[in-house]
């Protein structure tokens, strides 16, 4: 099955679930779990269904595409079922068969993760939904959320759209995917993916991106002072990839990451705070 | 007795394989409390077993009699009956609640007063155990619970069916939103749904025939024996996971491309066991091979794709730790060492560039305190430098378990010794019980002194280990230290040990309290330890321990040489005298002084302080040889007729209050002799014919 073709399933089998298809987040994020339609909506009380794509860079990550499954940048389709149903786990092999994985067919695993994010004050509880040992899918019952404990609970799930493309396509490189018939993956990122390690790696100009992280901190600060939500929720997730970008480059010190963690959390806990509290109103 | 079997299956989304073990344990009663839930409702259960698979837990309880009588008790006669001796509207009313007639009703006495009863015949054990099996259900405990749906209940992962059945009666109950039922679920993708089962004996069939194999023990046989034919490289951690993660094992073998065979076998071993939870084969020359073994949950159409999909993974995994491997050994250790002054160790305990030059003097310390010979010193302090660089790696970001292990080769990729990557590769041991201990003098040094630093320094900031709950790992710590100084014959007084490290360390603290605190938590352990390992009586233990723990290894020789001689007449005779000096002294508020010998007047205790000055300095020799089986014949035999005869005609409780105090001070001190240097022979437990 062609790229593109899994994610139109996948939009397919979901809009019939009764998800809002929403759209990717125009500002970098390392996961769906940080577009405003995860965060805040996993928040309230109000059933919600949601599924998007989402590209999730995460800078560490990246091996100049050299590596057929660590990238830089990649793509997660992003489901968020609230309440989360008796028989999601029924309803998530269902998708997988909607993309022509037949489970008699693979070895299908739920194998435990506790799932946390130290940088949203978010944790939960669920999976790693192995095919044939190769993780494909994480699969979370949240229970926290910028450091509030949640009721009813959302359950997230994450698609990795390139390995579950791979399986499709019998590839053992995700740059090898066909993305349609006459464009592969790496027609479209392998440059990309090159000169963004080049850049994370090398080329970036650490004072500036610690001087940035200063900035996008102090500005989403201020906006939480206006209470001007969105705003400041995007400047905190400006922050959160600057913090990234200097991992990346290995100029943090293990104290310092700890620190930089701890100011973009508290962003994160200021916002969940202001969307709670402006919804009491 | 008509009897029937009870069986509870609680059916879950899967649920993390390491709870399993723990569960089942509370299950079969082997530990906490789930079968005082039962006898509280008078059911006497013959025997609990328990089994599970990633998706069920299953109790299964053998013949509980489908009904009993039941004993009530009622008021007190006094107010059962009035003064005409006729029954009270009271009585009445508890003979209509239970349903009941006055022919039932029987006086007697508890422990206070006169009561009535009645005795139900042939009571149904159904209510109770419907009242029971939720009790059950909630009673389990696990390391981490979550919500799933809006009823107050946590549980592991989310509950999806309950079946409960006593024979082929369902017992009703709800939990969690679900109402127990009579219906299953087989294997997720080779058995059938919803399937309802007929009664309790047909349930382990249906089970099996869709595909569900749910004996734990059996299960794992199945897997060991597979392995074991194809040579597995053993790790007995990750079959007890593998075991817990499959509802029916099948098996796949698989290859790799032989140049990761280059990897350090550690990592190549991470890798494989982490990501993938596969095991390594080796060869008949037991080296390790290109080929894995992977455990499937079921078998599947299709196998050899799915092996193939193994294999690009595996190559991918092995690919990543390749990348690590070489990016990290492009700088020396001695350069990623650098970066330890920026990682901190603990934020009351400083950096780790603090603590590693720290080491270093521990290290010194020990060296001259424990008699270590043939260390090269230069080498140590080159270890103890490093020890600590490659927790900067990617390599042991990515594999935390591999600390250590990366140090060492990292080392020898960077050009340092032998003699200093061992040392560095070795700091760690034993990481568990059972686990293999450095062998190299300048890794054990390293090896205690990076544990004692530890240990010292939680204490000093008053993280103790409390309950289960051990973060630092220290008691495993603890242990190690034991297991290292007893195997290896190694001399060091903990208390010594404790006063240097604490001097040296960072953050300040009651150190008489701490002290203390640590040196109760080193003699428990040193009990568990030996526990463990040797079959001693618990009283010889006891009395060693009364003596003092300080220097654990002297402990076990001491332990070891009276367990040796424990049925010989002179261990009874050392025996003897320790418990009669001890009953006649133990009441006077002596301290440790000496008799006079000027005081004297009776012959008897002249000779008896004689014989004792002169065996004195011998004990006391051969103590300080650890010569305790001798130590003891001496003090037994030299001593002992002595004594008898002292106590046969010698008073001690006599008017003159100095003659008094001395003769107590000669047999306290005869007592403290032994007492003090060997154990308190007068805990030792005599079963008199």
């Amino acid at each position: 099955m062609l790229f593109q073709d899994i994610i139109e399933r996948l939009e397919k089998f979901w809009k019939k679930e009764g998800c809002v298809l929403a759209q990717a987040y125009d500002i970098e994020m390392g996961a769906g779990t940080f577009h405003p339609l995860t965060f805040f909506r996993s928040l309230g009380k109000e059933p919600w269904r949601v599924g998007f794509v989402q590209p999730s860079r995460r800078p560490t990550d990246g091996r100049y595409a050299d590596n057929p499954l660590r990238m830089q940048r990649y793509y997660q389709y992003q489901v968020i079922i609230k309440p989360s149903p008796d028989d999601i786990q029924q309803v998530y092999l269902r998708s997988l068969k909607a993309l022509g994985i037949r489970p008699k067919s693979h070895d299908i695993r739920f194998v435990e993760d506790d799932w946390e994010s130290p940088t949203l004050g978010a944790s939960g509880l669920g999976w790693e939904v192995w095919l044939d040992s190769l993780e494909i899918t994480q699969f979370t019952y949240f229970q926290q959320m910028g450091g509030f404990e949640l009721n009813p609970i959302s359950c997230e799930i994450t698609y990795g759209l390139e390995r579950i493309a791979m399986f499709s396509q019998g590839t053992d490189d995700a740059f090898k995917l066909q993305w349609n018939d006459n464009t592969t993956y790496a027609d479209i990122c392998k440059r990309d993916e090159q000169e963004s390690c080049q850049y994370n790696f090398k080329a970036q100009d650490t004072t500036i991106t610690a001087q940035l992280f200063d900035i996008y901190e102090k500005e989403s600060r201020r906006l939480i002072g206006m209470e001007l939500l969105l705003p400041a929720y995007e400047y905190m997730l400006k922050t959160s990839h600057a913090f990234n970008l200097l991992d990346a480059s290995g100029v943090i010190s293990v104290t310092e990451r700890a620190s930089h963690i701890g100011r973009v959390r508290s962003l994160a806990k200021a916002c969940a705070k202001l969307y709670i509290e402006s919804r009491e109103q | 007795m008509e009897t029937r079997d009870l069986i509870l299956e609680i059916g879950t989304e899967e649920i993390p394989s390491g709870y399993f073990a723990h569960i089942l344990d509370l299950l079969s009663f082997k530990e906490g409390s789930i079968k005082e839930i039962f006898e509280a409702e008078h059911i006497r259960i013959e025997g609990a077993a328990s089994y599970s698979t990633p998706r069920r837990i299953i109790l299964m309880l053998k013949d509980i009699p489908i009904s009993q009588d039941m004993v009530i008790d009622g008021p007190p006669t006094r107010v059962a009956y009035d003064k005409a001796k006729a029954p009270t509207k009271a009585l009445e009313a508890f003979i209509k609640k239970n349903d009941a007639s006055i022919d039932d009703i029987e006086v007697f006495q508890d422990k206070k007063e006169q009561r009535v009863r009645l005795t139900k015949k042939g009571v149904s054990n159904k209510e109770a155990l419907e009242r029971i099996l939720p009790k059950v259900i909630r009673s389990l405990d696990f390391p981490k619970t979550m919500r799933w749906n809006e009823e107050d209940f946590v549980f592991a992962r989310p509950l999806r069916w309950i079946l409960a059945l006593f024979g082929d009666e369902i017992l009703r109950f709800s939990l969690a939103g679900i109402e127990s039922s009579n219906i299953t679920y087989g294997h997720r993708f080779l058995g059938h749904d919803k399937i309802k089962v007929k009664d309790a004996d047909s349930y382990f069939r249906v089970l099996e025939k869709n595909h569900v194999m749910w004996d734990n023990e059996q299960r794992k046989d199945k897997i060991l024996t597979f392995l074991q034919k194809k040579r597995w490289q053993e790790n007995m951690q990750l079959l007890e996971e593998v075991n817990n993660l499959v509802e029916y094992p099948y098996f796949l073998e698989g290859t790799f491309k032989k140049d990761y065979l280059t990897l350090p076998e550690e990592v190549l071993l991470a890798s494989m066991s982490k990501h993938q939870r596969i095991f390594c084969l080796k060869d008949k020359q037991d080296a390790l091979t290109n080929r894995f073994g992977a455990v499937l949950n079921g078998r599947y159409r299709g196998m050899r794709g799915i092996r193939r999909n193994y294999e690009n993974v595996l190559d991918a995994r092995l690919k990543d730790a390749f990348f690590f491997y070489e990016s990290d050994t492009k700088k020396s250790l001695a350069d990623w060492a650098e970066g330890l002054g920026e990682m901190v160790f603990h934020k009351e305990l400083g950096t780790v560039k603090e603590k590693v030059e720290r080491l270093k003097e521990i290290a010194a310390f020990f060296l001259k305190e424990t008699g270590i010979k043939g260390v090269d010193k230069k080498a140590l302090s080159r270890a103890i430098s490093l020890s600590k660089a490659d927790l900067l790696t990617q390599m042991v970001r990515e594999f935390p378990s591999l600390q250590g292990v990366v140090g060492g080769y990292y080392a020898l990729v960077s050009g340092e010794g032998n003699e200093v990557a061992t040392a560095i590769g070795e700091h760690y041991l034993p990481r568990f019980s059972g686990d293999h201990l450095p062998k190299t003098e300048a890794a054990i040094i390293c090896s205690l002194a990076d544990k004692f630093d530890n240990i010292v320094c939680y204490f000093k900031i008053g993280k103790f280990p409390k309950g289960s709950w051990d973060l630092y790992a220290l008691r495993r710590q603890s242990i190690g230290i034991i297991s290292i100084l007893l195997n290896k014959q190694i001399h060091l007084s903990l208390e010594k040990a404790f006063d240097y490290v604490c001097g040296i360390t960072p953050a300040s603290c009651d150190k008489g309290k701490i002290k203390v605190v640590y040196l109760n938590f080193f003699k428990e352990r040193f009990i568990a330890f030996i526990k463990e390992k040797y079959d001693y009586r618990y009283d010889l233990l006891d009395s060693v321990i009364a003596s003092g723990v300080d220097d654990p290894y002297d402990c076990s020789l001491k332990l070891g040489d009276l367990d040796s001689m424990i049925d010989e007449p002179c261990f009874e005779k050392a025996r003897c005298i320790v418990e009669r000096t001890y009953n006649i002294t133990r009441s006077s508020k002596l301290k440790a002084e000496e008799p006079k010998a000027a005081l004297f007047k009776d012959a008897k205790e002249r000779s008896l302080y004689g014989r004792y000055k002169e065996i004195r300095d011998e004990f006391m020799g051969l103590c300080a040889g650890k010569e305790y089986r001798r130590a003891t014949e001496l003090y037994g035999d030299s001593l002992a007729e002595e004594v008898h005869s002292f106590f046969a005609d010698v008073m001690v409780n006599v008017s003159d209050k100095d003659l008094k105090k001395n003769r107590t001070a000669l047999l306290s001190a005869i007592n403290r002799l032994y007492r003090d240097n060997i154990a308190d022979l007068s805990k030792i437990v005599v079963t008199r014919e």
